[in-house]
């Protein structure tokens, strides 16, 4: 039963506010939901929804979280999905019944265009002065009370991040919901104005809005600044800790070694963290196997589980600790108000190969996966802009490559020092830089051809550096763990199971020579692949990972251990890196990284490009560039390791 | 035999769920918007369930592809 189906009737109310206002912080503090934050605007590109019950008067509110935009005049796509939501234009989506503005009281004159624009409206709308706490701190001044008769809207302070932090928030909801029901009678409470108050319009009703006129936008302006002199407003002082900062991380040099060195430990720690906890999931896989062998008699049941599902899945769960530690890294910088800073020092950079310093941010998501990245494409402007960031976001490497890129590595780059460098951490850093350095020259190539892509200068507000909270640093690695075990439990092990089927059947004929698989379904398409991917070294083997490899990269891991599980007469003693190790050439193991570093081995992300542009001409180009590159990587790469071995 | 039948089961389990997942999702979410309502009892409910799941994956929609030659 609904906690809330006796409670008054439920408030759908929205959040609205600039990027990086806190508005899915404070979302997240309302619905106790675990949306991503982030220290930098543009994480949210589409609508989230959640809902709390009030402890006192047990209404419910339907909490809708909004991408951030400056004006209701949108310049992207995110910013015309808030807009189009709160006029009620978006089909089937019923409009909010009440504003929370969310404003940053660090920056509160750069929000009071916005507060200005949705008054004109006359939603009834509460201003939330979120991160008070910090401006306090460093010294602002106002005065809320008369802020709130000015604007003729109730103002409250927040601290989305703090526990209890949005309590005046809610107080201030409840006292306003019981006057926007429909029975409620005309009230002369702030916020609920006589327009207002017709709230109780049927939510389907959509509003009017015309674009202001220069003039008006400028008489906009006016008002903003004479409403914060009335309030007195003072500017919190900013940090001393932060101008001095910035004069090193932002530096033109110094910056670009701090970035460097940054990468540097990120990718040594990925190696030389993981060691132990996958020693620990090894031994445990191994256990695992050696039980069911115990257990079962011999028969397909027990190769199904040896040699499909557990040879399969194990050899993927190890790079768990990996991936951990690959993401600790990157949502520490996060959280910290790095990431923008770093997009500064590479604008021009991006810039010089056509690129818009927006796809800083959509490519910098795509390191975790390319699907979030190019939904975060919905950011940039210009449609020129926006294809080309889509087009070369499959070359950011993505955590599911990381696998393939950790097996090959652990198999054939030995563990050795080169000066202060763990040697397999720099090669996974060469791998990393060599899909940027492909993916720029890619966007430099449409450059020329398209005739397009001025520079655009990259604004953006840099966010105070702030300590990591180990609370979303927690929640963030939860999250992956969760994603990546999911994968692991469900498309990889269904994967698995059909992988091991057409590796087993139909049986070997009587008096064969090969290993069982090589007769098999699988072992067949295996060795017509052979034919085309001979040229860059691979084996029948790894012909067969390639194809379930599609579905997503790492299943190419599993599909491997279940290859070589069956390939062998016995079960695989010791893990897939030495069984491949002693299988395969380094030229071999070489030319399959550089492939992995180009080829678009993924359909959810084709898939989202056929969804983001609406059209399949633009997936189908992506895949066949891609695979062509991948190719001509992988035959380069081979053809010269071969010549110098 | 029992165990065959197992094996059986267990790979034709794993082929639909492989070629659910494959579906892309918002093509699977068009398909599952037409035949929600349909059917009733369980197979409704079931149909419902993976409906709101499917549009808790996609997200609203509102803005994916709507910028081809719309806009600017």
């Amino acid at each position: 039963m609904d906690a809330a189906s006796h409670g008054p009737p439920a408030l759908r109310l929205a959040l609205i506010g600039l990027p990086n206002c806190g508005k899915t912080a404070l979302f997240n503090r309302l619905t106790g939901s675990r949306q991503k934050v982030a220290n930098y605007p543009g994480v949210t590109v589409e609508r989230k929804e959640g809902s709390f019950v009030a402890p006192l008067s047990r209404r419910r509110y339907q909490v809708l979280d909004l991408p951030g935009t400056y004006s209701l005049n949108p310049t992207t796509l995110d910013e015309a999905i808030t807009r189009d939501l709160i006029l009620g234009r978006l089909t089937g989506e019923a409009a909010p019944q009440l504003i929370v503005l969310v404003a940053d009281a660090t920056h509160l004159s750069l929000s009071l265009r916005l507060i200005l624009d949705v008054q004109r409206l006359g939603l009834p709308m509460v201003v939330a002065l979120n991160m008070s706490d910090l401006a306090r701190r460093r010294g602002y001044a106002l005065d809320r009370e008369r802020l709130a008769a000015e604007l003729g809207v109730p103002v409250v302070e927040t601290v989305a991040v703090a526990s209890g932090g949005a309590d005046a928030l809610i107080d201030q909801l409840e006292r306003l919901a019981p006057l926007l029901e429909p029975s409620a009678e005309p009230s002369a409470e702030p916020g609920v104005t006589p327009r207002a108050a017709s709230a109780a319009r049927p939510a389907s009703q959509r509003l009017e809005w015309t674009d202001p006129t220069p003039d008006e936008v400028a008489a906009s302006h006016a008002r903003a600044h004479a409403i914060l002199e009335a309030a007195g407003y003072r500017e919190p002082l900013r940090s001393r800790f932060v101008a001095s900062a910035d004069r090193i991380i932002m530096h033109p040099i110094l910056g670009m070694l701090v970035l460097a060195g940054l990468l540097f430990l990120i990718f040594q720690a990925v190696f030389s963290w993981a060691a132990v906890p996958m020693d620990w999931i090894d031994a445990g896989v191994v256990a695992l196997g050696d039980a069911v062998a115990r257990i079962l008699p011999d028969g397909m049941l027990r190769s199904l589980l040896a040699d499909g599902v557990i040879a399969g899945i194990g050899s993927v769960v190890i790079f768990l600790p990996q991936i951990l530690i690959l993401f600790l890294f990157i949502l520490a910088l996060e959280d910290s108000g790095y990431l923008p800073r770093a997009a500064y020092l590479l604008d021009r950079v991006m810039g010089s190969v056509g690129l818009s310093g927006r796809a800083f941010i959509p490519l910098l998501s795509s390191f975790a996966c390319a699907v979030p990245g190019i939904m975060a494409t919905r950011t940039i402007p210009h449609q020129r802009d926006r294809l080309a960031t889509i087009m070369i976001a499959p070359l950011m490497t993505c955590s599911a490559r990381l696998p393939v890129y950790a097996l090959l590595i652990a198999a054939f780059i030995p563990a050795r020092s080169v000066g202060p460098f763990n040697l397999q951490g720099l090669v996974l850093f060469l791998l990393y830089f060599a899909g940027i350095l492909a993916a720029m020259a890619v966007s430099w190539v449409m450059k020329l051809s398209t005739g397009g892509g001025d520079y655009r200068p990259l604004l953006l507000e840099l966010p105070d550096y702030q300590w990591p909270n180990p609370r979303n640093l927690a929640f963030g690695l939860w999250e992956r763990a969760q994603i990546f075990l999911a994968r692991v439990g469900g498309i990889i092990l269904a994967l698995m199971i059909l992988l091991w089927f057409l590796s087993s059947f139909p049986a070997p004929p009587p008096g064969a020579a090969q290993p069982d698989i090589y007769y098999s379904i699988a072992g067949l398409i295996g060795r017509g692949l052979e034919t085309l991917f001979a040229p860059i070294g691979f084996n029948w083997q790894i012909s067969i990972a390639l194809v379930p490899g599609m579905a997503a990269r790492e299943v190419a891991v599993g599909a491997l251990g279940t290859v070589y599980a069956l390939s062998d007469s016995g079960d695989v003693e010791g893990a897939l890196a030495s069984v491949i190790a002693s299988s395969w050439s380094l030229a071999t193991a070489l030319s399959l990284l550089a492939w992995y570093v180009f080829a678009p081995q993924c359909l959810s992300t084709l898939a989202i490009v056929r969804r983001e542009t609406n059209s399949w001409r633009y997936p189908l180009v992506m895949a066949g560039y891609l695979f062509a590159l991948a190719y001509v990587a992988a035959f380069l790469t081979y053809r010269i390791a071969l010549a110098l071995a | 035999m029992m165990e065959r039948l197992l094996v059986t089961v267990i790979v034709i389990l794993a082929a639909c769920y492989a070629l659910w997942r494959l579906w892309p999702t918002h093509s699977r979410l068009a398909w599952l918007r037409r035949l929600d309502g349909r059917a009733g009892g369980m197979i409704g409910r079931l149909i419902h369930r993976l409906r709101l799941r499917a549009e808790a994956a996609t997200g609203c929609d509102a803005c994916a592809g709507a910028d081809r030659g719309a806009r600017r």
